[in-house]
């Protein structure tokens, strides 16, 4: 017997599917439709003939396309996104040896948001109306207006140049060397923390302002409890729509990662994402776009999830 | 079954007889500070243990804002006046008061299961939530107590139904476990903020039937608020009629109801249904007025067909005591009243207005509009 | 004009030349509202700057901005160079104005086109309902779930680095927010009272959502133009901080910052702040606007809905 939860799971899991195929298809298909042949685009017309022979089988081309696609996928499920031509290296290997990288910055950025926009929409609804609640919407507005890479540089000048207390550039990983590692994801973990704290800030006040206004809680009241408990039930109900915008934000971040990583020189996807655009390595701009939206799809559902199972009404019996 | 209530013990030994459990005087609820809206006009009256008393009227006339702020529900606006439960202050009392006050003494039935249960938690917790906050049980024991309070309000499969969420009740169903919710803390007064509307006529009556009982076993007293003739008569000894955020009329169930003395009162009496005979209704004319600017004087004038110009749109109406007879003490509290010109000297009267029964008549000092 | 002749209507004695029409009434009394509105008329001050700064560059910019001064290289802040030169000894303060012309022409350019795409399929998805609807947002929901920087890079990755194709690719990636809001409009005045009388009169579905349809999507579809004119802006920036955007000598703002970022270590701060400071007002009045808008539309704190 299915647990509602289980069924509905099921269900996104099945839209995921076609999402991702829509995507690798997408981007399969807009390769091979760049002007001219694929092979010199990224070789070069001066390249010589085996190579762009090579390039050819590489990429399939002599097929049909849709036998092309299907090739692609059924390597790619088994973990082969191909060899690139570039840096003759196979795209899975290049990949996993950033993606963990990524995977930190990622949630460095995560957890200081999370750090921030807490405390800052709580007390901003708390204090509606007052110099915090003004402070509060001031940095909301502020963080959707100030781009995530400026704002890397000018906490590299300040904090990494004038002041020298933070590392510039460089990544070290915190399985190595924890300390190493927190001071080197601090800057561009605040960096891509800061916009979507203002998101998540704006969006936790609107929500709780309105829980606030809700009945209920003067039934809560008219036990005899203390506010305390009131604020919780209202704070617990509130954060239920932010819990999606958070795993909304989480798409933002990865895609953010993409920019610190080159703001702050750290060696994770993003880097192998530009150089591939910079190199013209379809291959392994295809893969890296794979992946990045696997991962995507993954925490969306993940979100739905939990939407779905902390919303009583939508959970249903069990 | 020896459960602990700190304070109200002390409490209830304190109040004698005569000491009524809540004494409201000269109640005003203001909302808006640029453009004031007065919802509750300098109400007054007396409530006894044991007693069950109805406050009727239309939507807007300010039944149910009167009744939160007696508990200080009141969040955006302003309320004056003195509310003593047993004697202590409750308007402007501090929130350790107010806390104390709420839950073991003053236990409030919300309208819906919407109103009163957060939809994230299950009925069974937020029964146990209640139960805790006011009484000193442990966790197993607030249980078990929540359960029997499923039981008591006629939950079948109280057990399993503690585990379900508000929105897996039925209509009726949830009423009750919002009942249950308003019980736990064991309140001498359970206030009633229209208990039965929305409800299929069926399932009211099962509600009013369990109200009946429970008010009788736990010998509380009860302030139900309704715009429900039929059920506040059902469940009431006394009934006050509130228009526009003043109460026009009071007096006991018979009274009210066998002799209406206010206009609005008859005109509210013959608008409703009446299951014995058969008559047609008629809807009161005219619409409510705008609190935020009233008409002048009696506040029902605009609409009353016995409105006398120059008479009752310039000051306040007097308070008129009625003769009626057959009331149980001489005090105060047990009176039938109601504040209109009809029955004044000035008045040319009518008859529906019978100056007869006129006792005594209280004129209002330069009250300011 | 006061109220009450606002709100006369058919009244060819009133002095005007047409009846007065509710569409009219509800302009007069916008146009009111705008004006208290704070939020809105500050970002209304602030993006009119940005507008005129962009359009009169060539005026008020003291240097040509491709203009080379190799000795007057890498100089700081001064009187005859309020923002300094760049590693080239082009003026920066001409190049950041002109940079203005390159984030106006982004910031116009993407919502219309966005909004071209997106606001039919939102019209037809929510007149039309049922599967279309649904399958409509589910590709909107599919584009729309994607990191915005992320379908940019791909997308001008494939298309090529030109202001078209960057414009084209943004335009691209804010379709399904258009498509979400005009829908979100249109489902809620689909089933009112004139709709049905104009279909029942035998209006064709082109002309209903023209006419009857559309014109209340119009401000849900205004605020949203300014969100994505914010969006827009900080985009085509970052894609050009990483290389992938306008192609230069052309100065946006970002290319300029992306240079100057490898000057932070050297003490060249100037290089990458003036840009970055222009990149937040134009931001900061789009989206103030955007606020200030959503505030004024808002149809709970309108008494005349």
């Amino acid at each position: 017997m299915v647990s509602r939860l289980q069924a509905f799971l099921i269900r996104r899991l099945l839209w995921a599917l076609p999402v991702l195929a829509l995507v690798s298809v997408t981007i399969f298909g807009l390769i091979r439709l760049v002007p001219g042949d694929p092979a010199i685009v990224m070789l070069g017309a001066d390249a010589p003939p085996e190579q762009l022979a090579a390039v050819r089988a590489e990429l399939g081309l002599n097929e049909p396309l849709p036998v092309q696609y299907v090739d692609y996928v059924t390597d790619a499920v088994q973990g082969d996104l191909g060899r690139s031509y570039v840096t003759d290296r196979a795209v899975s290997a290049s990949i996993a040896s950033r993606l963990p990288t990524t995977l930190f910055l990622t949630f460095a950025g995560f957890l200081v948001s999370l750090t921030i926009a807490i405390p800052a929409g709580l007390l901003s609804a708390t204090n509606r109306g007052e110099w915090l609640d003004g402070v509060g919407l001031g940095f909301g507005l502020l963080g959707v207006s100030i781009p995530n890479f400026w704002l890397g540089i000018l906490l590299l000048l300040l904090f990494g140049v004038n002041l020298d207390w933070l590392p510039v550039a460089g990544y070290v990983s915190p399985l190595a060397d924890p300390i190493a590692g927190i001071r080197y994801l601090l800057l561009p973990g605040i960096t891509l923390g800061t916009a979507m704290a203002a998101v998540v800030t704006r969006m936790l006040r609107s929500e709780l302002l309105e829980e606030l206004r809700r009945e209920y809680l003067n039934a809560v009241r008219m036990k005899g409890t203390s506010e305390l408990r009131v604020f919780a039930h209202a704070t617990k109900n509130a954060f239920i729509p932010v819990v999606t915008v958070i795993g909304m934000q989480f798409g933002y971040l990865l895609g953010g990662s993409v920019v610190i990583e080159q703001v702050f020189s750290i060696p994770g996807m993003g880097r192998l994402l530009i150089d591939a655009i910079g190199s013209r390595d379809y291959i392994m701009l295809q893969g890296v776009v794979l992946v990045y939206t696997t991962f995507f799809v993954a925490v969306n559902i993940v979100v739905d999830g939990a939407y779905f199972y902390l919303n009583p009404k939508l959970r249903g019996e069990e | 079954m020896a459960d602990s209530h700190t304070a109200t013990d002390e409490r209830v030994a304190a109040t004698s007889d005569d000491q009524p459990l809540l004494r409201v005087e000269n109640l005003r609820t203001t909302f808006g500070r640029r453009e004031p809206l007065v919802a509750v006009d300098g109400i007054g009256y007396d409530l006894r243990a044991g007693e069950t008393l109805g406050i009727v009227g239309e939507s807007g006339a300010g039944k149910s804002v009167s009744v939160r702020s007696l508990v200080g529900l009141i969040d955006e606006g302003e309320v004056e006046g003195s509310v003593e439960w047993r004697g202590e202050e409750l308007i402007d009392a501090s929130g350790r008061t107010l806390r104390s006050v709420r839950g073991s003494g003053i236990g409030m039935v919300f309208q819906n299961a919407e109103s009163a249960f957060d939809p994230t938690e299950t009925v069974g917790a937020q029964i146990v939530e209640a139960v805790r906050a006011s009484r000193d049980l442990s966790k197993r024991e607030a249980r078990a107590e929540a359960v029997d309070l499923l039981e008591e309000v006629g939950i079948g499969d109280p057990a399993g139904r503690f585990d379900d969420y508000p929105h897996e009740y039925s209509g009726g169903m949830a009423q009750r476990a919002v009942i249950a919710m308003a019980l736990a803390g064991e309140p001498d007064l359970l206030i009633a903020d229209e208990p039965t509307t929305g409800l299929d006529v069926s399932v009211q009556a099962g509600i009013v039937d369990l109200f009946r009982e429970l008010v009788a076993e736990r010998e509380m007293s009860l302030l139900l608020i309704s715009h429900d003739l039929g059920v506040v008569s059902q469940l009431c000894s006394r009934i006050m009629v509130m228009y526009a955020g003043r109460i026009v009329e009071r007096g006991s169930r018979k009274q009210l109801l066998g002799s209406p003395r206010h206009p609005y009162t008859q005109a509210f009496l013959r608008s409703v249904p009446d299951v014995d005979e058969r008559r047609d209704l008629e809807p009161i004319g005219g619409s409510p007025p705008d609190l935020a600017d009233p008409p002048a004087g009696c506040r029902f004038h605009p609409r009353c067909p016995a409105a006398e110009a120059g008479l009752c749109d310039g000051a306040a109406p007097p308070t008129v005591r009625f003769a009626d007879g057959d009331t149980a003490t001489d005090a105060d509290a047990d009176c039938h009243e109601a504040t209109c010109y009809a029955y004044t000297e000035a008045h040319p009267g009518g008859d529906d207005y019978d100056r007869s029964a006129v006792e005594s008549i209280e004129w209002n000092e330069g009250v300011e509009e | 004009m006061s109220d009450a002749e606002s709100r006369t209507v058919d009244d060819p004695d009133d002095g005007s030349p047409t009846p007065d029409s509710p569409l009219r009434r509800r302009g007069r009394s916008f146009a009111a509202r705008f004006r208290r509105n704070n939020l809105a008329m500050g970002g209304l001050v602030v993006t009119a700057g940005f507008l005129l700064i962009a359009l009169l560059a060539p005026v008020l910019a003291p240097y040509d901005p491709t203009a080379v001064d190799v000795p007057a290289r890498l100089q700081g802040p001064s009187l005859a160079h309020p923002f300094g030169t760049d590693r080239y000894g082009r003026d920066l303060f001409s190049r950041v104005l002109y940079g203005a012309r390159i984030a106006l022409q982004v910031a116009v350019a993407t919502p219309l086109v966005a909004g071209a795409v997106g606001v039919p399929i939102g019209l037809v998805a929510g007149y039309v309902g049922g599967r279309v609807d649904d399958a409509l947002m589910r590709l909107m929901d599919s584009i729309f779930a994607f990191p915005a920087i992320l379908l940019g890079l791909t997308l001008v990755a494939v298309f090529g680095q030109s202001l078209t194709n960057i414009v084209a690719a943004l335009g691209i990636v804010y379709i399904p927010q258009f498509a979400r809001v005009t829908r979100g409009s249109a489902v809620s005045v689909v089933e009112e009272e004139h709709v049905r009388v104009a279909r029942s009169l035998g209006a064709s579905h082109g002309r209903i959502l023209l006419v009857h349809v559309l014109p209340f999507c119009l401000s849900a579809i205004l605020v949203q133009a300014t969100v994505t004119a914010a969006l827009a802006i900080v985009l085509e920036s970052s894609l050009s901080f990483l290389g992938v955007g306008v192609p230069s000598p052309r100065p946006s703002w970002g290319s300029i910052l992306r240079v100057g970022k490898g000057y932070v270590d050297s003490g060249e701060w100037w290089y990458s702040v003036f840009p970055g400071v222009a990149i937040v007002i134009a931001v900061l009045g789009f989206n103030l606007l955007g606020d200030g808008l959503r505030d004024v539309l808002d149809p709970r704190t309108d008494p005349n809905r």
